[in-house]
């Protein structure tokens, strides 16, 4: 799509603004290269084609050792070893 | 006037598992607060989320058994909301491309309720709030789960249980989930409101949460219902809420105004790319899906002539099934061994305090004992002998020779025990004669025991009938 005199007319009244002939064919040509690069954009596909291998790397469902804890909770604003405590929060 | 209650449900549930969705910590249920974490579940800054495979292929699995259609490719998103339990501050979910959507699930008695979508999303921690402050484990954090949306198609409490009944045999027989309510694996939220009947338009919908038995469930669905309708009822409106039900005072109790979408400021996670499941990984889980409960159960039906409730409780769980169709593949007479594995084999394992997942007895051990009886070796009575000393380990047919506990087809050794009874027991004949059927029944009780009840009984009542018979004649 682009963007004409008459959209421009239509744009001009709805945004309740009076433009200037210099403003206008600025604009104009400013609207119009915006509406290009959505074209660009478009042109790229969205999805990967459904046959292709996922773009989503995947791991293998396999253990790993966690964290030690003691170092997880020396982050902890405040902690017993085993938790970590926040202010009283109920729903 | 007449109202009708509506109901949908969200229900979620963990994935069978070994390692959480975005990180190698162990999904293990039980362990010590706070250590199957990693910097990955606890978000701490630069750590980046990798998808587990077999989180992807349960979810599908699922999606393929609820008749949804796969989305080829998905997206993850963020949920944005601030509450300990979410130490990122969002949880990762699937909003505006989810895995799957638009399929459904029969009741029993044949509706249908559509499933809106299903999407993959992490579980949050758990909080433990004390008086003045409360404990955080983040254990849970980061566990994958799928979250299932229905359509507003119940109509009742009652409905909502049969709809997770159905739910919860298909995720276990698909082994995607062990789906234990007490354990959280399956949660629900029930979203509900009620109008009067007959009308089209959806009245204002609560949300009801904490609910941790299917019996909290249907309680809930009623009470809720209620409440609502003693409101319309008085003039007054529902306010779209989200309600806590409150076991010990069997109540709703409002907690909050029910978010709307745009409060999470979902927007697209950065960290993970799309999504892609292809139609070939769709048909290699396609051919791999197993026959599910209500299948072998009309299967049941069909071939065995096995009775509904038979069905129904041989096929509740999995594994009981296939220790069945064990039975049977072997040689068993169907009815036989639903029988044998309906009255004793559960008597036992409840006995014992076993699962139906640790049935020690063999499915070998059990053919060849329903043999014994059937070609008569032994009798029932003897055969529940057997059965209870090889329940835990055992063969039947050495154990009765071990035992002598064959029983005699020998016709002459039984008409000399009976002819013993007789003589024995002159007054009961005479009953007899003189018209008291009931004695013929006591006579062959006494000729069983002087034959150590190991003889087949119809033999030794046929044999009664005829001596007591030739008495009559004499
Ligand atoms: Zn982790």
């Amino acid at each position: 799509m682009t963007i004409n005199n008459k959209t421009m007319t239509d744009l001009e009244r709805k945004a309740a603004l009076s433009l200037t002939d210099t403003e206008r064919v600025v604009l104009t040509d400013q609207m119009n290269a915006v509406l290009a690069c959505l074209d660009v954009l478009r042109a790229c596909p969205d999805c990967p084609p459904a046959e292709q291998e996922s773009p989503c790397p995947l791991r293998a469902d396999e253990v790993c050792p966690s964290t030690d804890r003691a170092a997880l909770l020396s982050n902890a604003p405040e902690t017993d070893g085993t938790f970590f405590f926040v202010p009283r929060t109920v729903e | 006037m007449n109202w009708e209650i509506v109901i949908g449900l969200e229900t979620h549930v963990e994935l069978a598992t070994r390692s959480k969705i975005f990180c190698g910590c162990s999904t293990a249920f039980g362990a010590a607060p706070n250590t199957l974490c990693c910097p990955v579940c606890l978000g701490l800054p630069g750590a980046l989320p990798v998808l587990n495979e077999q989180a992807v292929e349960l979810a599908v699995k699922a999606a393929l058994a609820l008749n949804c259609t796969v989305t080829p490719v998905s997206r993850f998103d963020r949920k944005n909301y601030f509450y300990p339990d979410l130490p990122k501050a969002y949880q990762i979910s699937q909003l505006y491309a989810p895995l799957a959507r638009n399929g459904h699930l029969d009741l029993p008695d044949g509706r249908r309720i559509r499933i809106s979508e299903m999407h993959l999303e992490e579980d949050a921690g758990k909080l433990h709030h004390h008086d003045d402050r409360t404990a955080i484990d983040y254990n849970r954090c980061g566990v994958p789960l799928i979250e299932i949306v229905t359509a507003p198609d119940l109509s009742g409490g009652e409905d909502a249980v049969a709809y997770l009944e159905r739910l919860r045999s298909i995720l276990q027989y698909l082994g995607v989930s062990d789906c234990r309510m007490e354990e959280g694996s399956l949660r629900c939220d029930v979203n509900l409101s009620v109008r009067p009947a007959g009308s089209s338009e959806l009245g204002v919908r609560t949300e009801l949460k904490n609910l941790g038995s299917l019996r909290a469930v249907r309680l809930a669905c009623e009470y809720e219902a209620q409440r609502q309708i003693a409101i319309l009822e008085s003039g007054g409106q529902v306010r779209c809420q989200t309600c806590r039900w409150d076991e010990d005072a069997r109540r709703t109790v409002p907690m909050r105004d029910k978010e709307q979408v745009g409060d999470y400021r979902y927007f697209p996670d950065p960290d993970l790319p799309p999504l892609a499941v292809s139609g070939e990984q769709l048909n290699r889980l396609r051919s791999k899906q197993p026959e599910l409960a209500h299948e072998k159960c009309a299967r049941y039906a069909r071939d065995w002539s096995l009775s509904d409730y038979d069905c129904t409780t041989l096929t509740s769980r999995r594994e009981l099934a296939a220790f069945f169709e064990q039975v049977v593949s072997l040689g068993a007479p169907p009815k036989q061994a639903a029988n044998w594995i309906m009255g004793q084999v559960l008597r036992r394992l409840s006995a014992d305090g076993l699962d139906v997942e640790e049935i020690p007895i063999t499915a070998q051990a059990l053919a060849d004992l329903i043999h014994l009886v059937e070609r008569g070796t032994i009798n029932r009575n003897t055969a529940v002998e057997v059965f209870d000393a090889v329940f835990t380990g055992g063969d039947p047919t050495q154990y009765v020779r071990a035992h002598h506990l064959e029983q005699s087809s020998n016709t002459e050794q039984i008409t000399a025990a009976v002819e013993e009874t007789l003589s024995q027991n002159r007054k009961s004949v005479e009953d007899w004669l003189s018209g008291k059927e009931k004695a013929a029944g006591f006579l062959m009780g006494q000729a069983m025991r002087t034959l150590g009840g190991k003889a087949p009984p119809a033999l030794v009542s046929e044999i009664v009938r005829q001596l007591l018979e030739r008495e009559k004649s004499q």
